[in-house]
């Protein structure tokens, strides 16, 4: 049965509450009540909502030996926008898994957000994948120290106060751009002198973050930090833009070939040496383009700066730092599998971060590396399952 | 300056709170006036020129015409509307596209032209239309001319309709702006739900659809059939919620001011036809093609084979008006053709209904939408091959939010059949209004996409 309806309005369905109507005065500040109420309770909605959907707040604290705001141990950080997934953190920045671990042999595997693998679950990461393929005397763990936007220059600086808190056997940095070797560029100085100087980051509104994440209400977040820390226009990341003609869809965003192509090569020979100076255990640089890569429709098995990543290859080499290419690995698994390596359904496929499949590349190549740097020392040998 | 813009919100605050407490109807005007006028000049204030010189020629014509009854002068006032505006039109939107396709012509003769490379000015094709109307309205003796410049000058600036429609005719307007309207508790938060959920289709679920939309069409090809399918049917969602947000936002805003506009979409993936569809899609653009360009040019009333070429060149320039550009021109040569072989089924007694009709009209639409998102026509044949198996890499991508959204427009259309529909007029003094109209706009700040779009119609 349905309800009488006001004039100009549709008959309601009977769930409906009956209106008020507005055309009668006295019961203007009733609806305005309602209105007021109607807000307040929409906020609980939400509030559920973004218990779910949102991506966790997780305030950072200062570590004193690592020099760096990181997690705090026991955090978990909740990440919905690429991906669908849960990380727990121990001390130091580094994942509990990771440092749950039992293994006599830790090698460090370093990078940027690729290597947090925040949009993987703990037991897709690809240190759960190694630990679960790694079979053979000793024991041996990965440990990654990732985090997002680091580069070459963090590892320099990061790497040895890690290895003062915990024993490292070995080093992998892993790079999914060669702008993250010098990202600065240097292609303007006639004769350029390289320094690497450290910049500390201070988190935006330490207190209010803290506050917002006790009382979880992440959901406030984003448009708290768009709007008056970012300056910015609250439904967007960047201040609105007006642009004719078709939409913005570049085909490829990330194609920088030509400045990367102008690097100075001294830049990354300085990188290199630096790197390789911090440590002085076996090291290695990881690189993980993406690969396959589309272009304008065109799948693409072999990166387009291809090239560049040899010539880069061979100058790790000599330098000291192992360089392993991992496009033919990438590769290979879109081949044999259909799926690609990088990017998630919820975000961009090909693109983006490494997904599952990607985890289990990587940690396919660290177990051979791994493998190799331990029948250098003669006592241990990696099977793998499959 | 955008609608989902935090300074709209400002400009927007500053109207209401005036147009409430202004005296006349005639202060509430100007400051309207000059709020269109910062509201556009807002993106270039040097644009702003075209819409005075636009505003002040339809303007004088319209005297013009309302002064003399010769007809030899009458045609001359009118042709002088029609080649300012057309002019403007053609020399900003197509004057390029054109010396760019003569160029590719005659580059084997050695000779090659160049454009302008002009910026297009922001809803230049809306209120180049809107003021055509007046001025042929008022030759044709169907209106009266205002003589009043700042009524006319608001009518064609009016900021909520001024970008991006819907195109309002002068003689649904011009009449309210004379009438002493003014905000009600009403009309606000009656506007308000609507401008709300236009908000929310637009941030919500175009800018999100989005992207995956984006990511499929600048790949073509790269997707298998059922991927790129989904594009397709996440792209028809996503120019609706686009499109169909932008004017419940314009018409909210009207509202909240104490302004009525028609409704611009009615349920469009509820159609039974294309004919059904175009009945439903952009209505103000689709009746001012029907009243100033079809009818004009004969309509059905000269045989059938002027009818099928009428509607052909209808539908091919309302595909040139989308944008200048070969895969418009296509989509509206498909539109046109499919509505020729409808209408000639039609003279045989046969028409599409019920669910055949459903999935016939939806089949075209889609395909149709194709040529229209494309970046080139390249791109287009190869999503259209895709979509039909003939090649593609044939990644899979099943973007959860998009095959949702699809769903949830799926279902509301199918609703709109029930009484269900009453939920499209909420009433405001529920309790539960207000609490949905509040949970769809926090949502949309607590999900934000990481680069917001411009509205679509924002480039036609």
């Amino acid at each position: 049965m349905l309800l009488p309806s006001p004039a100009g309005e549709q008959a309601l369905p009977d769930f409906l509450p009956p209106p008020s109507s507005l055309r009668d005065e006295t019961a203007q500040p009733l609806v305005l009540g309602r209105w007021f109420v109607g807000a307040l309770a929409s906020g609980l909605l939400l509030w559920a909502f973004g218990a779910e959907f949102v991506n966790s707040i997780e305030p950072e604290q200062f570590d004193e030996k690592i020099g760096r705001h990181l997690p705090r141990p026991g955090a978990k950080l909740r990440f919905r926008s690429e991906g669908w997934a849960t990380t727990r953190y121990a001390s130091h920045g580094l994942l509990a898994d990771d440092v749950e671990a039992k293994a006599s042999f830790a090698v460090g595997v370093w990078g940027d957000s690729f290597i947090q693998s925040a949009h993987v679950d703990d037991d897709e990461k690809f240190g759960a994948r190694f630990r679960e393929r790694w079979v053979g005397q000793p024991t041996v763990t990965t440990v990654a120290v990732g985090y997002p936007g680091r580069a070459v220059a963090d590892v320099v600086a990061l790497l040895p106060r890690y290895e003062a808190i915990k024993n490292f056997s070995a080093h992998v940095v892993v790079l999914p751009d060669l702008f993250d070797v010098s990202p600065n560029g240097t292609t303007f100085i006639e004769r350029p002198r390289f320094e690497f100087s450290e910049h500390r980051r201070e988190p935006p509104w330490p207190a209010l973050r803290e506050r917002l994440a006790r009382s979880r209400l992440d959901f406030l977040w984003t448009p708290i930090h768009r709007l008056f820390v970012a300056h910015r226009n609250p439904i967007g990341s960047e201040p609105l833009r007006w642009r004719v003609g078709p939409v913005p869809t570049e085909a490829n965003r990330w194609r920088r070939w030509p400045e990367l192509y102008d690097v100075d090569p001294a830049a990354w020979q300085f990188a290199l040496r630096e790197l390789r100076a911090s440590t002085d255990a076996p090291l290695a640089i990881l690189y993980a383009p993406r690969v396959p890569y589309l272009d304008d429709g065109r799948v693409l098995l072999e990166h387009p700066v291809a090239d560049l990543a040899a010539r880069f290859g061979a100058m790790c080499r000599q330098e000291g730092i192992e360089f392993i290419d991992l496009s033919g690995a990438l590769a290979a698994h879109f081949e044999s599998s259909g799926r690609t390596p990088m990017g998630f359904h919820n975000g961009r496929i090909g693109r983006g971060h490494l997904n599952g499949d990607g985890q289990k590349v990587l940690a396919d190549a660290l177990i051979l590396w791994a493998s190799r740097v331990l029948d250098g020392e003669g006592s241990a040998s990696a099977v793998h399952p499959d | 300056m955008l609608f989902t813009q935090i300074e709209f919100a400002g400009l927007f605050l500053v109207c209401l709170i005036a147009t409430r407490w202004l005296p006349s109807a005639r202060a509430r005007q100007s400051l309207l006036l000059l709020a269109s006028y910062y509201f556009y000049a807002f993106w270039d204030w040097r644009f702003l020129g075209l819409i005075l010189l636009s505003t002040g020629v339809d303007y004088a014509v319209g005297v013009g015409l309302r002064t003399t009854n010769a007809p030899r002068r009458r045609r001359a006032f009118l042709v002088t509307s029609l080649v300012v505006n057309l002019g403007l039109l053609v020399s900003f939107k197509y004057f390029d596209f054109f010396v760019e396709s003569l160029a590719a012509t005659l580059a084997p003769l050695g000779w090659n032209p160049q454009g302008l490379d002009l910026v297009l000015p922001i809803g230049i094709s809306f209120y180049t239309f809107q003021t055509l109307s007046y001025t042929i309205d008022v030759y044709r003796g169907r209106l009266e001319a205002t003589d009043d410049p700042l009524e006319f000058a608001l009518f064609v600036g009016f900021f909520p309709q001024l970008v991006a429609g819907p195109i309002v005719r002068a003689s649904h307007l011009l009449p309210q702006f004379r009438q002493d309207r003014g905000p009600t508790l009403e009309r606000l938060l009656v506007g308000f739900r609507q401008f709300s959920f236009g908000f929310f289709k637009k941030v919500f679920i175009a800018d999100r659809v989005a992207v995956f939309v984006d990511g499929v069409f600048v790949d073509a090809g790269a997707f298998g059939m059922g991927t790129t399918w989904l594009a397709v049917a996440a792209y028809a969602v996503q120019i609706y919620a686009d499109f169909s947000g932008y004017s419940d936002m314009a018409i909210g805003a009207a509202r909240m001011l104490g302004y009525d506009f028609d409704e611009n979409f009615r349920h469009p993936f509820r159609a039974t036809s294309l004919t059904d569809f175009w009945h439903r899609w952009h209505i103000s653009l689709s009746t001012w093609l029907r009243d100033y360009l079809y009818i004009p040019l004969g309509g059905s009333r000269r045989g059938s084979t002027r009818t099928y070429v009428n509607l052909m060149l209808t539908m091919l320039l309302g595909g040139l008006w989308h944008g200048a550009a070969f895969h418009f021109l296509v989509w509206g040569a498909w539109h046109g053709s499919v509505l020729c072989i409808e209408r000639w089924l039609r003279g045989r007694n046969f028409e599409f209904a019920g669910l055949t009709g459903w999935v016939w009209s939806m089949l075209v639409v889609l395909v149709g939408w194709v040529f229209f998102r494309a970046q080139d026509l390249d791109a287009a044949r190869r999503m259209l091959a895709a979509m039909f198996g003939v090649e593609s890499a044939g990644i899979d991508w099943w973007h959860p939010f998009a095959i949702g959204a699809v769903a949830v427009v799926a279902l509301w259309h199918v609703a709109l059949g029930t009484r269900l529909r009453a939920l499209r007029s909420w009433p405001v003094g529920s309790w539960l209004t207000p609490v949905l109209i509040f949970f769809l706009l926090g949502l949309c700040l607590a999900f934000p996409v990481g680069n917001p779009n411009p509205f679509i119609y924002f480039q036609f």
